[in-house]
């Protein structure tokens, strides 16, 4: 077995998912990611199968949404909608466990995967989308209320600056996830 | 009617490939590497989403299949609306490009 038989087999297996592509067009896909992959190393290799994956991505959302504006904002809504109701039920479970659970849990749903979500937005934007609805349902929910107590309480100097910091950290991500859905959303639209 | 948005840098590229002619996907990216002098490298996944898009656009279209001693290649050729989409681009750019040299000129001088 050579060495590059391994990224032939991930190519063929990522070509093959690829929706909307008769067999031809396919083979043709795979079959250009192996001659560019020829002339490189691992990195190249490592490179033509990131691009497959995200050309893989890129047409499910092309396919299901049809690069419309509309379909994208309400599919994405959705999805952080649903994301947001079934992360509030999942950190509720765990609510009882160690204090280092909880917290990891409540960093890895409410920060780490939003920001993996909005770095795959540039091939489908309804992930921007879908983390923009999240973050501002989980302000609304959370910290909204609270956010004119810590103030006051912080101006005055008693109290109230972590809740007052986790509130801007999060009208931060809020304006930097719509800003990445409008540029998402722009380049959608352009060729 | 509105103008229509520049091309971005790698669509203009592809479409600056198969204006002498039709190329499979390979031969594009050998095309683009060359007239970039080696700046743009696209992977396979970059430009068929390209093409796919060019293809839905009505900028580029299949024509047939080629064979060079290898598995049969698809090829692309440009369509009458994306030669016009690539003049236009052009024409941007040089225009764009005449503007700044002549404001370097006033500078020098």
């Amino acid at each position: 077995m050579t060495r590059a038989a391994p990224f032939d087999r991930a190519v063929g297996v990522l070509a093959g998912r690829l929706p909307g592509l008769d067999d031809g067009a396919r083979a043709e896909v795979a079959a250009t990611a192996r001659a560019g992959a020829r002339a490189g190393g691992a990195c190249a290799r490592a490179a033509e199968l990131a691009s497959l994956a995200g050309l893989l991505l890129e047409l499910v959302a092309r396919r299901q949404t049809h690069g419309r504006r509309a379909r994208i904002w309400l599919q994405g809504a959705a999805a952080g909608l649903g994301y947001g109701v079934v992360t509030t039920a999942l950190l509720a479970a765990v609510g009882s466990a160690p204090l280092a659970v909880t917290l990891a849990g409540t960093v890895t749903a409410v920060v780490l995967l939003p920001c993996g979500a909005l770095l795959l937005a540039r091939l489908d934007p309804r992930a921007a989308v879908a983390v923009l609805v999240f973050w501002t349902w989980r302000l609304a929910l959370t910290n909204l209320a609270a956010a004119g107590a810590a103030l006051g309480a912080w101006t005055s100097g008693t109290d109230g600056g972590e809740l007052l910091a986790r509130w801007c950290a999060m009208c931060t991500g809020i304006a930097v996830a719509w800003h990445i859905t409008r540029r998402t959303t722009r380049r959608n639209a352009a060729i | 009617m509105a103008e229509p948005p520049p091309l971005r840098e790698p669509t203009f590229f592809i479409l600056a490939a198969l204006a002498p002619g039709p190329l499979h996907g390979y031969g594009v990216i050998k095309a683009v590497e060359e007239m970039s002098g080696g700046r743009v490298r696209l992977r396979a996944g970059t430009l068929y989403g390209a093409l796919e898009r060019l293809h839905d656009d009505g900028l580029v279209e299949f024509a047939g299949e080629s064979h060079e001693g290898g598995p049969p290649r698809r090829n692309y050729r440009l369509t009458a609306r994306g030669s016009d989409a690539l003049t236009r681009d052009a024409e941007r750019l040089r225009a764009n490009a005449d503007v700044a040299l002549a404001r370097l000129r006033e500078r020098r001088t």
